[in-house]
């Protein structure tokens, strides 16, 4: 994982529980604790399902609620670092369509070795309120993908609902989420 | 938190700073060399682009030569074989008029029907490779719709009669029928369509339309000739204007034809901006159609058209001014019929003088004189107060050489060579008050001298033959130095220099009677003097300079043989 998603981490735990929090986290991590995260670099996947772990032990929270917050965080950290990726863009449904033929691809090519998931549609010209979102990665970060689906939809003020009839971690080749968009895209 | 948890934090984000920099450094020098290597890349291909758009104006110029020198080269060849040819017809009409038995009179009709056809043919060769080369030039003129088709279906009145075909021309239009139309090559377009419909039609009927719709300015025309002939199938009709193509190859034994005929045809009508097509059935009947859009032209100019020779000109004083002999003979001869009073003038002096003395009607004034240029006495004759007309004589049909025309006084031109017709409908146009501008359809060389004459070169040395070779081995000795002389200021544009070496040629080329080149560079020297070069002169020098030579050659060789 692209250690822009670790710095990122870094920035939420601060911002919302503190500094001292994060040199805790790190202390329960050892292999990360002298390393500052660079974005441009690539870190072991595992690093951040350690932090994310030692997160909610400390915190006494779910780790899916918690993948939640931080994927909603994640979202204006993404954003505010590549602000040109929402030229344009007024609605999440537009956005969710550019992630992954446009703004993943262009990650790749910014960043060596970065491996965004494979996310998919169906009902693409179907209803403009609605859209289905396939996901799949071998991470299976399927809470992470819904807090970005909620950042999404808070940063423009679309209410984003959804119902999730496949999740890989009921044993489903892939996540799917039927998504409903309560102000549909105008133009 | 505690102190050492800050001062972890701290070292961390001075690593994370470090690690950030040299991150930055790494990337800006890879973007660095990235631009440089562009950079190269694009050098190397604008060299290389460069070096290729070279490669292809190289090739395109040597393509675009070659494909001069062969559009040149048939342009030549069908002048060169059209000289000979005008004075084989002269020679026959020539003979027909003398006295002629029954026998000698059925040989002579063959020799003329032989020598028009060929005529023909060569005019074929020159109209294909002129469209080939996209130099056919049109010459708009007031031309009325209805004496076009007129025209065109009286000159095959009497083969449709014949053959017992009716033969009808028709003109439907409800407005003006006068247009600014190159009527000579739609009468070509008429003839050649009309001449096909009465060769492939053994009976009924053959007509020939022409449906004139007005809009705005334009006048757009639909000509249609109709026959009700053997007609062909669809796969004939679909090459019929392609050259070298006919119907089948059998047709052309049986009919004869260059081939060329309806290509020339098609080209003549795309040149006109028109659209020509085809509509056949076997054994019904064929009919062309083509389109033609010109300017209308609202007034009907006032007997616009000659079809016939006659002049009368009885108890009118015609003054001819030429420097050249045979000029003079030539008009004195063409005027003979017309029962005018002939009066000659070898020089402009001498035709100011002649002009003072017996007051003529109508003068010919050749242009192109040396010492005082019939541009010139013509000023000075205006100028004392002469007001009959004057018509020009020149071989020069450069609508700037027809403005000095106009501007010194004189009411029309001539162009040199002409026919008897040229010079008679411009008399008549004169004398009706038009300007005129006949017989300029061949736009240089004075055709109408020989290249090189040997009769006229001993005529001139009182017959010694070893005189007239001597004179001419000093000219072709000379000739290359002078051609270099000549195209050198012609190309530079060097005016005084055209002068200059005109001069000194002229005298040479008059010495060995090369007529042709003579007569060419008295013009490039009467243009030098004016101050005026003549770069698009230079093609033609270049070729007449060529075939004296080769003339000369030709004949010294001859000699040493015979000798
Ligand atoms: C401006 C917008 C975005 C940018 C710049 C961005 C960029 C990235 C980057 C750099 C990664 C890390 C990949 C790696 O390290 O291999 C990532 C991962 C991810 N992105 Fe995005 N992304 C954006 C928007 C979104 C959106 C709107 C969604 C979905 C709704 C999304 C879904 C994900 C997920 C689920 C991952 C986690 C990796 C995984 O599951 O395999 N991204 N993205």
């Amino acid at each position: 994982m692209k250690g822009v998603i670790f710095a990122i981490f870094e920035d939420f735990v601060v911002e919302t529980f503190g500094a001292d929090t994060f040199e805790d986290l790190l202390d329960d991590c050892p292999h990360t604790a002298k390393e500052p995260f660079i974005g441009p670099n690539s870190y072991p996947d595992q690093w951040l399902v350690d932090l994310v772990t030692a997160a909610c032990k400390r915190l006494s929270i779910e780790p899916g609620d918690a993948l939640h917050a931080f994927g909603k965080f994640a979202f204006g950290g993404l954003t505010s670092r590549y602000p040109n990726f929402l030229e344009g863009v007024t609605h999440p449904r537009q956005l969710l369509l550019l992630v992954h033929g446009i703004i993943h691809v262009e990650v790749k090519k910014l960043m060596v070795g970065a491996t965004p998931p494979n996310l998919f549609y169906d009902n693409v010209d179907g209803d403009p309120s609605e859209l289905t979102l396939h996901y799949e990665s071998s991470r299976g970060l399927c809470q992470l993908l819904e807090g970005l689906l909620l950042g999404a939809g808070e940063h423009f003020g679309v209410t984003i609902e959804y119902e999730q009839p496949a999740c890989t971690h009921k044993g489903d080749a892939r996540c799917t989420y039927l998504l409903k968009f309560l102000q549909p895209v105008t133009a | 938190m505690d102190e050492a948890k800050w001062e972890r934090r701290l070292a961390r984000e001075k690593v994370r700073s470090h690690e950030l920099e040299k991150i930055i450094e790494d990337k800006t020098r890879e973007l660095y060399l990235a631009n440089e290597s562009l950079r190269e890349h694009n050098d190397a291909l604008e060299v290389k682009v460069e070096g290729r758009t070279a490669d292809l104006r190289a090739a395109l110029a040597v393509a675009e030569a070659a494909s001069r020198a062969k559009t040149g080269f048939l342009a030549h060849m069908s002048h060169e074989l059209r000289t000979p040819l005008h004075g084989l017809g002269g020679t026959i009409d020539a003979l027909t008029r003398t006295r002629l038995d029954v026998e000698q009179r059925r040989l002579l009709d063959l020799c003329q029907m032989s020598s028009a056809h060929l005529l023909s043919v060569v005019g074929d060769v020159l109209d294909f490779s002129r469209i080939e080369s996209g130099q056919l030039e049109l010459d708009l003129r007031p031309s009325s719709v209805q004496e076009m088709v007129d025209a065109a279906a009286s000159s095959f009145s009497a083969a449709a009669k014949q053959k017992g075909l009716t033969l009808t021309g028709k003109v439907s239009a409800d407005g003006p029928v006068w247009m600014h139309a190159d009527s000579h090559r739609i009468g070509q377009v008429l003839g050649n369509l009309l001449s096909n419909a009465l060769k492939f039609t053994e009976s009924g009927e053959v007509l020939v339309h022409a449906e004139v719709a007005r809009e705005g300015a334009d006048l757009r025309t639909t000509w249609r000739v109709r026959d009700t002939g053997c007609g062909m199938t669809e796969e004939a009709t679909s090459r019929i204007f392609e050259a070298f193509k006919q119907a089948e190859a059998a047709t052309t034994r049986q009919y004869g034809g260059t081939g060329l005929g309806l290509s020339i045809v098609k080209g003549i009508v795309e040149r006109m901006g028109g659209k020509i097509w085809v509509e056949s059935k076997v054994g019904e009947g064929t009919m062309f159609a083509f389109t033609t859009n010109h300017k209308v032209c609202e007034a009907a100019p006032h007997g616009a058209s000659h079809d016939s020779v006659e002049l009368d000109l009885s108890e009118m004083s015609v003054l001819v001014v030429d420097d050249h002999p045979v000029n003079r003979t030539l008009c004195k001869a063409m005027l003979a019929t017309t029962g005018c009073k002939l009066l000659i003038a070898s020089s402009g002096a001498e035709a100011i003088m002649q002009v003072a003395t017996s007051s003529p009607d109508l003068i010919l004034m050749d242009c192109h004189m040396p010492g005082i240029s019939g541009i010139e006495a013509t000023r000075t004759i205006r100028a004392s107060g002469y007001e009959k007309p004057i018509l020009a004589v020149s071989a020069d049909a450069t609508t700037e050489n027809a403005n000095a025309v106009l501007a010194c006084g004189m009411q029309g031109i001539v162009g040199k060579p002409f026919r008897q017709s040229d010079l008679f409908s411009a008399i008549s146009d004169m004398l009706a008050g038009r300007g005129a501008f006949a017989g300029q359809d061949e736009k240089s060389v004075t055709e109408a001298y020989p290249i090189f004459s040997v009769e006229s070169a001993l005529d001139l040395v009182g017959g010694q033959s070893e005189m007239v070779q001597r004179l001419c081995e000093v000219f072709l000795e000379e000739l290359p130095q002078s051609i270099h002389n000549m195209t050198t200021a012609m190309r530079e544009g060097d005016a005084a220099a055209q002068e200059e070496s005109a001069h000194s040629l002229k005298g040479a080329a008059g010495v060995v009677c090369a007529a042709r080149l003579r007569e060419l560079v008295i013009e490039l020297e009467v243009a030098g003097r004016e101050g005026r070069t003549s770069p698009q002169k230079l093609e033609c020098f270049e070729e007449v300079a060529e075939a004296t030579e080769a003339e000369l050659r030709a004949y010294l060789a001859s000699e040493s043989l015979g000798t």
